[in-house]
């Protein structure tokens, strides 16, 4: 370029450059664990804060008139229980989504993946509460409760799988997951904890375990369990202290002011 | 929250998965070139994400988003920055490339590179030598004068310059 006294670049230097622009090959596990994060902290009720303050060099362009896209325009008309079904199960689809990509894709000895999860706020759903009529799939607890035994020994590490095939598990934790979550969300909260309770037994630390005790004690709540339900709570606090699915863990009444 | 709110909250808009397929690589790439580490790409774009999806509203369809997304991914940058261990000046050392892979040496060197540079000329040289910005964009991007934009471009090149040949001789660019 000649612009205002601006050398050219080298060749050297400018054939590095452009091979550069070449280095960054598509990694569809990482965009799928960033967008199923996204969807969870948006179905949390907005996020993480925007990364960090507002103390930016710079701020993104100023807005532009027209109000914020959404989808909020076209399906106003769904009911309210509908919506929550849909809520939970975007949150809930999120956090396996999530986590499962996120596992796959990052040392186990990383750091939590979302640092500022105390500035989400409180959940905008109400998960204990069945749709009253659901699109989704009800997938019978019998398929988890009727789960093969957990093998004793290999069963207490979660580590009931076979050698080199970690991806089958995961994909098998993420079904029993799923079908927790299809049941609480049709309305049939006691399959849900049958469901979990299935998934526990096979898989106890599990790669998904922490988003498994996020749908158990949903579900013990729709069942009236709240006893138990939040003494899974206060052990979910201390074993994922830094979880981004704390705020999904705030009893339904503590929803209820979400501004 | 109002249903409607909730909806929104909960259902990604199709605007936003849109914009996400189609820009999240190129996100990620600046946000790379602006020294964010592979370690912590997910975490930051992320957070990015949903900055973005927040103020999805604002992004005027009828002007490219490349621009608009880019603000984002340097104020992330520089917010990233601020932490002093996140400054640390080097390349992770698991993203170093397969040796056949010349794009990817290439991806290391540069990045190795740039981590030397200041932050403000290093943002400079990415935008206009990386990701093809014009001078009075990124002047209004960077809310920098136009002459400084000038002025920082020329002065990164020279560093940028100075640190690869400082690199080829620890041997790290070979």
């Amino acid at each position: 370029m000649s612009e205002r006294g601006v050398e050219a670049l080298p060749p050297e230097i400018a054939e590095v450059l452009e091979r550069e622009k070449l280095g960054y090959p598509e990694d569809g596990e990482l965009k799928a664990a960033v967008l199923g994060k996204v969807e969870m902290a948006v179905a949390l009720g907005g996020g993480a804060g925007g990364g960090g303050g507002g103390k930016g060099d710079v701020s993104p362009p100023a807005p532009v008139g027209a109000g914020s896209a959404g989808a909020g325009g076209a399906t106003v008309v769904l009911g309210a229980r509908a919506v929550t079904a849909i809520a939970v199960g975007t949150f809930l689809a999120g956090a396996v989504v999530g986590g499962l990509a996120m596992r796959r894709a990052t040392p186990l000895e990383r750091r939590p993946i979302v640092t500022s999860s105390p500035s989400i706020p409180n959940a905008p759903v109400e998960p204990s509460a069945p749709a009253a009529s659901s699109a989704v799939a009800v997938v019978s607890a019998a398929s988890a409760t009727s789960l093969p035994p957990v093998a004793p020994a290999a069963s207490v590490t979660g580590s009931a799988k076979p050698v080199g095939d970690p991806r089958g598990d995961l994909t098998r934790e993420r079904e029993v997951l799923d079908a927790a979550r299809a049941s609480l969300t049709s309305g049939d909260p006691a399959a849900a904890v049958a469901t979990v309770e299935g998934h526990q037994r096979r898989w106890p630390n599990g790669q998904l375990a922490e988003e498994r005790e996020v749908v158990w004690i949903h579900a013990l709540r729709a069942v009236g369990q709240n006893a138990e339900a939040e003494g899974k709570v206060a052990a979910f606090r201390r074993a994922f202290p830094r979880s981004v699915l704390l705020p999904a863990l705030d009893p339904p009444e503590r929803k209820g002011g979400v501004p | 929250m109002t249903t409607t709110e909730e909806v929104r909250h909960a259902v990604l808009s199709s605007a936003f998965r849109s914009l996400f397929e189609s820009e999240f690589g190129n996100v990620c790439r600046s946000l790379r070139r602006l020294g964010v580490h592979e370690a912590d790409l997910a975490d930051v774009a992320q957070e990015l994400f949903v900055a973005v999806h927040r103020r999805i509203g604002e992004l005027d369809p009828a002007r490219p988003p490349r621009p608009w997304l880019f603000s984002f991914s340097l104020r992330f940058a520089a917010n990233y920055r601020r932490l002093a261990r996140n400054r640390a000046p080097h390349v992770d050392a698991d993203v170093r490339a397969d040796p056949a892979d010349a794009n990817g040496e290439a991806r290391d060197l540069v990045l190795r590179v740039l981590a030397d540079l200041d932050f403000d000329r290093r943002t400079v040289l990415v935008m206009h030598d990386l990701e093809g910005f014009g001078a009075p964009e990124i002047a209004e991007i960077t809310k920098a004068p136009l002459n400084t934009v000038y002025s920082r471009l020329r002065l990164a090149r020279e560093d940028f310059r100075e640190a690869a040949k400082r690199l080829e001789g620890k041997g790290v660019a070979s």
